[in-house]
């Protein structure tokens, strides 16, 4: 697995920025949550607090799948969502790992991880190859062409991953990314993500409930109340 | 759970055993009532001249202008139909509710309704008949272009309803996803959205074809009863009843039989299978 480090995108510099979100207030239904925290480049933020204070809703407000009901959020000093600027979600260049995968059912492994690389116009073998790359680099090359309702939990955590990291996203939010994983294998991609954090140098917000995670992944902590 | 109980749930128990006589007698002749007059219609089937009486001529022309009608209406409903069903089901329409009903409507209409106000509208006199008349020449009355679009406007609310049931039950988590990948919004309804709904675009065409096939108010009232152009099967069955009973009998076999296809179609895997391959 390790072997393949280096390999695929990973190496590639991403033009990005500092996140930094400034009394933003999250609102879904009855529930709002007000959050204020900046993300260095290569920084880790680790998002933690008991389920029902809206870590994931703050998640989707970053992603721009949620709007936010005030203050701003921006990334490298471009502004996401405030009074007079909002950027869609398909123009952000966030990649979300969510925490149900959510993967393209009907789409095999590789597509799904060239999904994004094709939507942004890259061509089809470039894509596909790139993809392959960040199968093999996750161990999961001999599931590359098993659609991807086929893959077990873990599987599909890591094709999860390799989906949102294969994009060159400019910020990255992983929602409780290694729940789903074999305690063998949580290690080792657990370490794998690092590396591939470090590599892309570019900020993360993890959301998660594993002291032991915040302590091997994150280089700080914002405990929702 | 012991072995004596043959792995059966407790609960599985209480259901068991004969149901009330108050619902299965008039259960049973409901369902007596729905087949035998199929069974009927089998037995007096004129079978040793039913190959004969379908390749004559005028049959094997009323039998051909259906399907070919059906089917452009089919493919005419996918194409207008499944955007439609987009548009009620994630375009935010003003008023989505009584868009739905108004697309309901067609459904629950008589035909020949239907037929009077695509005269009405397409008609000579029509709204937009008479100066398409006046314009450019173009008559769509008794055509087999009005077969068409009468057969649509009767079968395209199956489709339509069908795509927005199974696009309002789609998880909107995943097109969240295909947004986030730098996905436009047409390129995930096309990479995404559409595969996912693709069995509920499979079973609303089957809908449609069969509805437009059986279509005879709207056609007769709007396309008239010309051979060769749009005197469809329905029309063509009603025609011979009063000449030939049996000849009537042996096209209702015909559309039986196509019926019964369908049916099997929209059951079979393949249709389901369908929508996970593409």
């Amino acid at each position: 697995m390790s072997g393949a480090a280096g390999r695929g995108p990973a190496g590639r510099a991403t033009a990005t920025g500092a996140l930094e979100v400034r009394d933003a207030v999250v609102r879904r239904g009855e529930f709002e949550v007000t959050v204020d925290l900046t993300v260095a480049p290569g920084e880790v933020l680790a998002l933690t607090g008991p389920n029902g204070t809206g870590k994931s809703s703050v998640l989707a407000a970053l992603a721009g799948l949620l709007p936010l009901d005030g203050g701003t959020i921006a990334l490298g000093g471009e502004m996401f969502d405030g009074d007079t600027a909002w950027v869609p979600p398909e123009t952000r260049g966030v990649g979300l790992v969510p925490q149900q995968h959510l993967l393209f059912g009907h789409l095999s492994s590789l597509e799904n991880v060239a999904f994004g690389l094709r939507a942004r116009g890259m061509r089809r073998r470039e894509a596909r190859a790139e993809a392959h790359a960040w199968l093999e680099r996750l161990g999961l090359a001999d599931r590359a062409h098993l659609r991807a309702d086929r893959l077990s939990g873990g599987q599909s955590q890591r094709v999860a991953l390799a989906r949102a990291l294969a994009a060159s996203p400019r910020l990255v939010l992983l929602d409780e990314p290694f729940a789903a994983l074999d305690v063998r294998v949580r290690d080792d991609v657990r370490a794998l993500v690092a590396d591939a954090l470090r590599e892309l140098a570019i900020p993360a917000v993890l959301v998660t409930h594993d002291a032991g995670e915040v302590e091997t992944l994150a280089t700080r902590e914002l405990s929702l109340r | 759970m012991t072995a004596a109980q043959g792995g059966r749930r407790p609960g599985q128990r209480a259901r068991s055993g004969r149901p009330p006589l108050v619902l299965l007698v008039p259960g049973l002749a409901a369902l007596i009532f729905l087949a035998l007059p199929l069974l009927a219609l089998l037995v007096r089937a004129p079978w040793s001249d039913l190959v004969e009486i379908v390749a004559t001529g005028p049959v094997a022309q009323a039998l051909w202008l259906s399907l070919r009608t059906a089917t452009t209406a089919t493919l005419v409903s996918l194409v207008l139909g499944v955007p439609l069903a987009w548009l009620l089901a994630r375009g935010r329409l003003p008023g989505g509710g009584v868009v739905r009903a108004l697309v309901t409507l067609p459904m629950v209409l008589p035909p020949v309704v239907g037929g009077v106000a695509l005269l009405s509208l397409l008609g000579r006199r029509g709204l937009l008949g008479e100066h398409l008349d006046a314009w450019f020449g173009i008559t769509i009355p008794f055509t087999t272009s009005a077969v068409v679009l009468a057969q649509t406007f009767v079968s395209l609310p199956f489709l339509v309803l069908s795509v927005d049931g199974a696009l309002r039950g789609l998880d909107r988590r995943y097109e969240d996803v295909s947004a986030t990948l730098g996905a436009s919004r047409w390129t995930t309804f096309r990479r995404v959205t559409l595969p996912m709904v693709a069995p509920a675009v499979g079973a609303g065409a089957v809908l449609c074809f069969a509805r437009a096939l059986g279509e005879f108010g709207a056609t007769i009232t709007f396309a008239g009863n010309f051979p060769g152009t749009t005197r469809t099967m329905p029309i063509a069955i009603y025609l011979a009843m009063e000449q030939s009973p049996q000849a009537a009998i042996a096209l209702s076999i015909v559309l039986v039989a196509i019926s019964a296809l369908v049916l099997i179609l929209l059951r079979s895997r393949w249709l389901t299978a369908l929508g996970s391959t593409t």
